[in-house]
């Protein structure tokens, strides 16, 4: 692991509490820790405070970054936890909503409603595949969905994810099997979009 | 393979992780199980859709909102320190580290004073919050009883104890028993007159026993017992003084 000495420079005066560093650092990773947070919530408006949640925890917490893992695995650490700290606050608040599943560890029972939408044969392929695809990864359980996440939309390696989620290399494959394995019995219903 | 199985190795297949006696083996299960076979290449496909999710635009004022956050933070935290070193929290006096300094304070300082019980009046408030919570044993003041005995014309007289002597630190009362010995029963007593008075400045406590008979030391016993009540957190403190009744002087008759 190496960190770019120019971001070392920035960390360093960062854990000074130079803000106009943390400035500079924080420019090139912000886009992407918006984007973890967006796949991860599913939602823009929590993505941005999200993110912003992060950002502040990051500041505080910079002392404590020993350079053991990448600046960017770190802050992907940050990120997640403040999502399934705020899934724990919400999530005695949370609604059904029409996709919505019971889940039940590893499998989910949908609910029978009616689907009212457009049919897959009226659904514009592209944005709207998206759109679904964005969905069924929200259905899926936490810890699942940050797999997804993770590998699939941030392009994090199994080690990396390890150190993001502190767990072995092992249990990462094996979680990230079973999570695309849920993702696709969950757009089974709608695999005509997926040829 | 069964199914569980194999699934359980499609991550590895797609991505090309399996060595080639596990790869072969689910090529067979997928050969022989169409299933499967079709969950994998819909995972595939997921797969594929997956890499491809596009990027998301943050939202305009993305970043200087981030840093106008961390400023009102870092305005905040400025404004409590600031806030914490000009106003004595009283709080912080129950923090642990605090309470361990103070029980460290109070035993040395009880331990110190301990040393110098003698000369606590001279140390000031500590001396009074000293004594508040170790109270010395109160000094009862040294008395001389007077005794006299004043006959009567007819039959028996009266027994005068006199009881000079003031406590610089406490009020302190005084009680007279005479208590006359009982021949059959070895070292066994019974009162048989009894009086109380209190210790005053430049005054002398008087207590009269009229009494049948001149008690004599031989046949009688005569205590002055001394007491303190208002001591704090120490109780009831008595001093025992045994008074001679030889000589005992008389006085003109009556």
């Amino acid at each position: 692991m190496a960190i770019n000495p120019e971001e070392q420079i920035l960390i360093d005066r960062c854990k000074k509490g130079d803000r106009s560093a943390f400035d500079v650092l924080i420019r090139s990773y912000e886009k992407r820790v918006y984007n973890l947070a967006y796949r991860l919530s599913g939602s823009y408006d929590e993505a941005n405070d999200i993110s912003i949640d992060a950002f502040l925890r990051v500041f505080q917490a910079v002392r404590l970054f020993r350079g053991d893992a990448n600046f960017s695995t770190w802050l992907f650490r940050i990120v997640t936890n403040v999502y399934l700290d705020r899934r724990k606050r919400t999530r005695n608040k949370q609604h059904l909503s029409l996709e919505e599943y019971i889940e039940l560890e590893e499998n989910s029972v949908s609910r029978q409603i009616e689907d009212t939408a457009p049919t897959p044969d009226l659904v514009v392929e592209g944005h709207e595949r998206q759109e679904l695809l964005q969905k069924a990864i929200a259905l899926l359980p936490d810890y699942q969905r940050t797999m997804i996440v993770l590998y699939h939309t941030e392009g994090l390696s199994y080690e990396e994810i390890a150190e993001v989620l502190d767990l072995r290399i092992g249990t990462v494959k094996s979680r990230l099997n079973r999570a695309r394995l849920s993702l696709r019995e969950k757009l089974d219903p709608v695999k005509e979009l997926f040829p | 393979m069964k199914r569980d199985a194999a699934k359980e190795l499609y991550s590895d297949y797609l991505t090309g992780d399996l060595d080639d006696a596990l790869k072969v083996s689910v090529e067979n299960h997928l050969a022989e199980d169409t299933d499967s076979r079709n969950e994998v290449d819909a995972m595939r496909r997921v797969w594929t859709q997956l890499d491809a999710m596009p990027r998301v635009d943050t939202p305009a004022y993305f970043h200087e909102n981030i840093m106008s956050r961390l400023d009102a933070e870092l305005a905040k935290e400025t404004e409590q320190s600031a806030a914490r070193k000009s106003v004595w929290d009283w709080r912080t006096l129950f923090r642990p580290r605090q309470l361990a300094v103070a029980a460290t304070l109070l035993i040395v300082l009880l331990g110190g004073v301990e040393a110098i019980q003698s000369q606590h009046a001279a140390l000031g408030p500590l001396g009074t919050i000293y004594r508040w919570l170790r109270p010395a044993p109160p000094v009862m003041p040294q008395i001389m009883p007077r005794v006299e005995w004043k006959q009567n014309m007819t039959t028996g007289g009266t027994l005068l104890i006199g009881v000079r002597g003031v406590s610089q630190t406490q009020s302190v009362h005084f009680r007279v028993q005479l208590f006359a010995k009982i021949k059959e029963v070895e070292n066994a007593v019974r009162v048989v007159g009894s009086g109380e008075g209190t210790l005053i400045a430049g005054e002398e406590g008087i207590v009269e026993l009229p009494l049948p008979d001149k008690p004599t030391a031989a046949d009688s016993t005569l205590l002055v017992t001394l007491s303190s009540t208002e001591t704090p957190n120490q109780g009831s403190v008595n001093k025992v003084v045994p008074v001679s009744l030889e000589p005992l002087t008389t006085d003109a008759a009556n």
